[in-house]
């Protein structure tokens, strides 16, 4: 089966550039337009909402965000925001995170627990769910958000990331939950079939060209991801 | 490209995990001044290690040449069962829009025509 394609940028370009290679990427027929959310650049949120409104089709979303830099639920908040503005066309990418957390003074050690945290806040927020959670690394009391958002969420993961261990086993139970309690999404209004399976859990991997002759493209964990990152070093 | 490399070895302190999955061992000399630059995306630090980082690295982690070269290899990938093939388009002097059409006009199509 042919492979969606996605553009993956990081917002350094100023707004009239940001807008025309948004519009090049829908003219020439990428499935999803994807911006790096890292620190210190242009922000994420305003730079897809820019781009939902030079475009129609494509879908936009952050690839990736993390549970750090910005509460998962501003996170859900932010996405259900883009999801209105763009006509349903957001995802949620999220992973570990890198950039700005020494300059921002946050401890990512425990990266793997906070995005499974992370990811069920936001699942459950979109759902509507009114939601008090107290985790270990993410907690929230008694609110509950505007309005519910049918939102693909994609865990990311690149790496054994954190401490020894704790990469490796992570992208399992995140991927695992993200396929138990999230239906997929349809391809909306998209003439094109989903590459979205049932009972496959969608991850963003950073596979590369080294992978040769592997038929997983998770090194880690052996899940089969429907949506894949072709380059060492994408934004996480 | 290579002050990319750089970024994304500082990224997977660490265990390199892209490089060593490559099966590519961080040189001794590169390993010492990766570990000594906080996470950047400031171009002055990543260039002054770029030359350390050998052709190996790049390979690994790029697909360039032309469209009948790369075809093949977003083939393989394809093959590997993943459902979306994101691109991080590179160009000379930053100029990614030649890199981000192509891909889509003449990379694709020898990629859909070798997987039909």
């Amino acid at each position: 089966m042919t492979p969606r394609t996605g553009l993956l940028l990081l917002p350094t370009y100023d707004s009239g550039r940001l807008g025309a290679l948004a519009e090049m990427a829908e003219a020439t027929g990428y499935d999803d337009l994807w911006l790096a959310d890292e620190r210190f650049f242009r922000e994420v949120y305003a730079s897809l909402t820019l781009c939902a409104l030079r475009t129609r089709r494509i879908r936009l979303g952050p690839c990736v965000t993390d549970p750090y830099s910005r509460h998962p639920a501003l996170t859900a908040m932010a996405i259900a925001t883009l999801d209105e503005i763009s006509n349903r066309r957001a995802v949620l990418g999220i992973g570990a995170g890198v950039s700005g957390f020494r300059e921002l003074g946050v401890d990512a050690s425990r990266s793997a627990v906070a995005i499974r945290e992370a990811v069920d806040l936001t699942r459950r927020l979109l759902a509507g769910e009114t939601v008090t959670v107290k985790g270990r690394e993410v907690s929230f009391a008694d609110a509950v958000s505007t309005s519910p958002r049918r939102v693909r969420i994609c865990p990311s993961t690149s790496r054994r990331s954190g401490r020894p261990g704790a990469g490796s086993r992570a992208v399992s139970p995140m991927a695992r939950s993200c396929r138990a309690r999230w239906p997929t999404r349809s391809s909306g209004s998209s003439a094109r079939p989903s590459t979205a399976r049932p009972g496959r859990p969608d991850a963003i991997l950073r596979a590369s060209p080294w992978s040769r002759g592997s038929t997983s493209a998770s090194p880690t964990t052996g899940e089969q991801p429907v949506t894949s990152c072709a380059r060492g070093s994408c934004a996480a | 490209m290579r002050p990319g490399l750089v970024r994304s070895l500082i990224a997977q302190r660490p265990d390199f995990f892209t490089f060593a999955t490559a099966g590519l061992a961080v040189p001794a000399a590169l390993h010492d001044r990766v570990l000594s630059i906080p996470y950047t995306h400031d171009a002055a630090p990543l260039r002054a290690v770029a030359p350390e980082v050998p052709d190996a690295f790049v390979d690994a982690v790029t697909l360039t040449g032309p469209p009948d070269a790369i075809a093949p290899e977003v083939a393989r990938l394809a093959r590997s069962g993943i459902g979306e093939i994101m691109v991080y388009p590179l160009g000379a002097d930053g100029r990614i829009e030649t890199t981000i059409e192509r891909f889509q006009t003449e990379v694709m199509p020898r990629v859909r025509a070798e997987l039909a």
